[in-house]
């Protein structure tokens, strides 16, 4: 009973953080549709939801999952997306719920390691086509490049700039309070469960490949498996028995809490400011 | 273990080739620091002094940015042997960077003991070390930060077999400790925390009191050297002037961010002064971000791969390492946990995890010099990487690992002939100008023509006019100092003058009086009528510096 409580209160968390002033914040531009933006809000609020089922199928215990559900509520990046219409954001949640199925299936079929073996192949597909038809503009560097940018320190934790007029950019696409949950997450699953590290390096290499980089923002794709890594980081950070690492863990908790609340004073106060002198820059439903 | 040993000496051979051949030579010329460096040792090997006259400094003020003495008491014998000249002046750094690939080797071999592959890893790390952009450009010019790569390379190594083996070594191992205090700037940081690291890690294999106590006592009289230069302020001057801590500006910062947040409401008022308070925000959460970003961008592929820092921090159009050589340290980290890591050689992660710290409090981070102390982590993470990527696709597919090898070699291959190219034909094309060249023309110049003038004036848009004066004139350090030796070291110092030269601004038009003066300076310091002499150009064409003379009346 409950962490279905729990879950249901990380989702109004979640509808909170997505939904509330959504017709003034981020401001409207002449082509914003209220009801698209209530559209894309829901589906941030769906893809919390998601993310609990998500982890979950991955064979985490419920109180990873929930912890993971929060973390996606939260990421400053999921917040940003889920309040503007977001192509990529409703893509998401359907990349996502498709997933959850066939997990679901295949894990039970015990073939895994076929799977890992083909999933190279199909996520080939669509970077194969833009590489041969837009080759021109994807020289291999310009692809290493965008790798780079992807992974640099500087997009993850402090400037997120995949949407230049628009977005958030005083804020990464995650805490820097994440980042040693995200480490511990990520050397777990190295150890475990290879396919959601698998899962994240070839959506890694799919952004990459987009012809519209950055701000395409096809990176968001794994925005949930970021979550996953992070909420494992943090169960697996409660684990641990000794005095000094619980001091340590409670202080980055803290230092979330902080970061959070940050957040959320620049998103309300500072963000519809700083982005309405760009208002006239932002074409396409926003 | 004849072959593995065969295999080194090849190795060593690339590493000392790639480090001496050319040397003095590319880089075109000898920046300030080399300058300083070289006539300090020169003077301490005349005199017994350094250019203000301190008798056997063990901290050196130098160009007033107090350089720590071992690189200048290891030129002494070059320049005993061979005179003072460029090649002298960089030998240290090119003999330690040798030394370091050889000691690689066996720091890789002991950290790896009880895996069967200990040999192909250490070589593998050995070779990447030897070829490395970062570690190439550093063992190539006159740099502290290259020596003291080695000194912490050998003060591990010894730590470990040291322990191991219950012999000298541990007590060789704290002499090096100590060593790194006097190497370099952030080594002073890094050395005593990965010190602070083995003694945790090996806690349970530490030798008896006797051996702990006289392995403490040798790193203490270290230290008590030190002590005095870690609480000097002049002695601190670098790490006042390079550190980011912005305490002033982020304090202005956030009373702006107040008087926003008052225009904007009442609410956000109340709110804006928790968030942006100067007391939370901006001493601690924005220093914070600050020095965390700066951390970090010492892993960031645009750092590392795609174009490095400062220009004369690497080729141009190159990074600190072989694109290559990311995804091996990546992968190699991954391997690093799954079959490797255990308590005996965590150290490697967390020297790499150490190494950026001190730089990440200064400016200019990331900063390529202050941290080049995370070699050789960086090339052993890539050794691992590779080697377990090759066998496992030998294991599991045969024909992708040959594949893989026949791929990954010519792009090799590849990468370092370009980075060669580079190196030995766009580094002095292209960056003459930030390596400091002409200064020697100059002098040879002015030297040739002085006895016709009075005086010999130099301007300080020269950059250290004085040091490269001494240096390239190679003025007696004794007759120099009897005549008051260097004033100051400080970039506006327009006092410091020997023989005819004086180094101080000078205004063209000014000096019409009786004098017949000799006036060196960039083209900024002479107007369209000036009587020019001599016009010294940089490689790529562009003025560098103008030799003119005086319009007398």
């Amino acid at each position: 009973m409950l962490p279905i409580l729990t879950l249901y209160l990380i989702i109004i968390q979640s509808a909170l953080l997505r939904l509330w002033k959504i017709s003034s914040v981020p401001p409207q531009t002449e082509n914003t549709v209220i009801i698209l933006r209530i559209f894309s809000a829901a589906a941030g609020i769906l893809l919390t939801w998601i993310v609990f089922y998500l982890a979950k199928q991955f064979n985490l215990n419920r109180k990873t999952a929930l912890l993971s559900a929060w973390v996606y509520s939260v990421f400053p990046w999921a917040i940003e997306q889920g309040r503007i219409f977001s192509s990529v954001n409703l893509t998401a949640v359907v990349l996502f719920l498709s997933a959850i199925f066939l997990l679901k299936y295949l894990f039970k079929k015990n073939n895994t390691k076929l799977i890992l073996r083909l999933i190279p192949f199909v996520f080939a597909v669509i970077p194969g086509i833009w590489y041969i038809k837009f080759k021109f503009l994807l020289p291999v560097t310009s692809i290493l490049n965008n790798l780079f940018i992807l992974i640099s320190p500087n997009l993850l934790f402090y400037r997120n700039i995949t949407f230049w007029w628009g977005g958030l950019k005083e804020f990464g696409i995650m805490f820097l309070s994440f980042l040693p949950f995200l480490i511990t997450g990520i050397i777990k699953s190295i150890t475990g469960r290879k396919f959601l590290l698998t899962s994240v390096v070839w959506l890694l290499f799919f952004s990459a490949f987009s012809p519209d980089f950055p701000e395409s923002r096809l990176f968001y794709l794994s925005v949930p498996l970021w979550s996953v890594l992070i909420g494992n980081g943090i169960a697996i950070s409660f684990r641990l028995k000794d005095k000094f690492y619980k001091t340590l863990i409670i202080c980055l908790l803290l230092f979330i809490i902080y970061e959070y609340a940050q957040l959320l004073h620049y998103y309300f106060r500072h963000y519809p400011i700083s982005v309405s002198g760009n208002l006239d820059k932002i074409h396409g439903i926003f | 273990m004849k072959r593995v040993l065969a295999l080194l000496g090849v190795i060593t051979f690339i590493a000392v080739f790639l480090r001496l051949f050319n040397l003095g030579k590319t880089p075109i010329a000898l920046e300030w620091d080399e300058v300083a460096l070289g006539y300090d040792a020169y003077s301490i090997l005349q005199t017994g002094r350094d250019q203000f006259g301190h008798f056997l400094p063990i901290n050196f003020r130098s160009l007033d940015d107090w350089k720590p003495p071992l690189y200048v008491y290891s030129s002494i014998p070059g320049i005993f042997l061979f005179g003072l000249n460029d090649f002298t002046v960089r030998l240290p750094s090119a003999v330690f960077g040798s030394l370091a690939v050889i000691l690689v080797f066996f720091l890789v071999r002991e950290l790896f003991r009880n895996h069967s592959e200990k040999n192909q890893l250490a070589l593998l790390a050995a070779l990447f070390l030897a070829i490395s952009p970062w570690h190439l450009q550093f063992s190539r010019a006159a740099f502290e930060t290259n020596l003291s790569v080695t000194v912490t390379i050998a003060a591990v190594l010894t730590f470990l077999v040291g322990i191991r083996k219950g012999n000298f070594l541990f007590f060789l191992s704290a002499t090096l400790f100590g060593l790194g205090l006097f190497s370099y700037h952030s080594t002073r940081v890094v050395t005593p925390l990965l010190l602070i690291s083995l003694i945790i890690l090996f806690r349970r294999q530490l030798p008896d009191k006797k051996t702990l106590i006289g392995f403490f006592g040798i790193y203490l009289v270290f230290w008590l050297f030190f002590l005095p230069i870690a609480l000097n302020r002049d002695a601190q001057i670098r790490f006042i002037v390079t550190n980011d801590l912005k305490v002033e500006a982020n304090q202005s910062r956030a009373a702006g961010e107040i008087a926003l947040d008052l225009d904007i409401s009442h609410e956000a008022y109340t709110t804006g002064r928790l968030f942006h308070n100067r007391r939370l925000s901006i001493y601690n959460y924005e220093n914070l971000k600050r020095i965390t970003a700066n951390y970090l961008s010492h892993f960031s592929p645009k750092f590392l791969v795609v174009e490095g820092d400062a220009p004369l921090h690497h080729a141009p159009g190159f990074g600190m390492i072989y694109f290559f050589d990311y995804i091996f340290i990546i992968s190699g980290l991954g391997f690093f946990i799954l079959k490797y890591a255990k308590r005996m050689n965590l150290i490697l992660p967390l020297w790499l995890l150490l190494a950026p710290l001190p730089a990440s409090l200064t400016w200019q981070a990331p900063h390529s010099v202050r941290s080049e102390i995370i070699l050789p982590t960086l090339q052993i993470f890539a050794a691992l990487g590779i080697w377990n990527i090759l066998n496992y696709l030998r294991k599991e597919w045969d024909i992708l690992f040959k594949a893989a090898v026949w791929v990954w070699l010519p792009v090799f291959i590849f990468s370092f002939g370009k980075y060669l190219h580079h190196y030995y034909f766009h580094t002095n094309y292209q960056l003459s100008r930030n390596w400091l060249y002409g200064r020697r023309e100059a002098v040879e110049f002015t030297e040739s023509l002085k006895a016709d003038y009075d005086k010999v004036l130099v301007s300080l848009g020269t950059d250290m006019p004085h040091i490269f004066w001494l240096y390239y004139t190679q003025y007696p350090p004794r007759q120099y100092l009897s005549e008051g030796g260097t004033v100051s070291g400080g970039f506006a110092d327009e006092r410091n003058k020997f023989d005819k030269y004086e180094f101080r601004n000078f205004k063209y038009h000014e000096l019409t009086g009786p004098g017949k003066y000799l006036l060196v300076g960039p083209p900024r310091d002479f107007p369209p009528q000036a009587r020019i002499l001599k016009t010294i150009r940089y490689l790529d064409g562009s003025e560098a510096l103008l030799i003119g003379e005086n319009l007398r009346e």
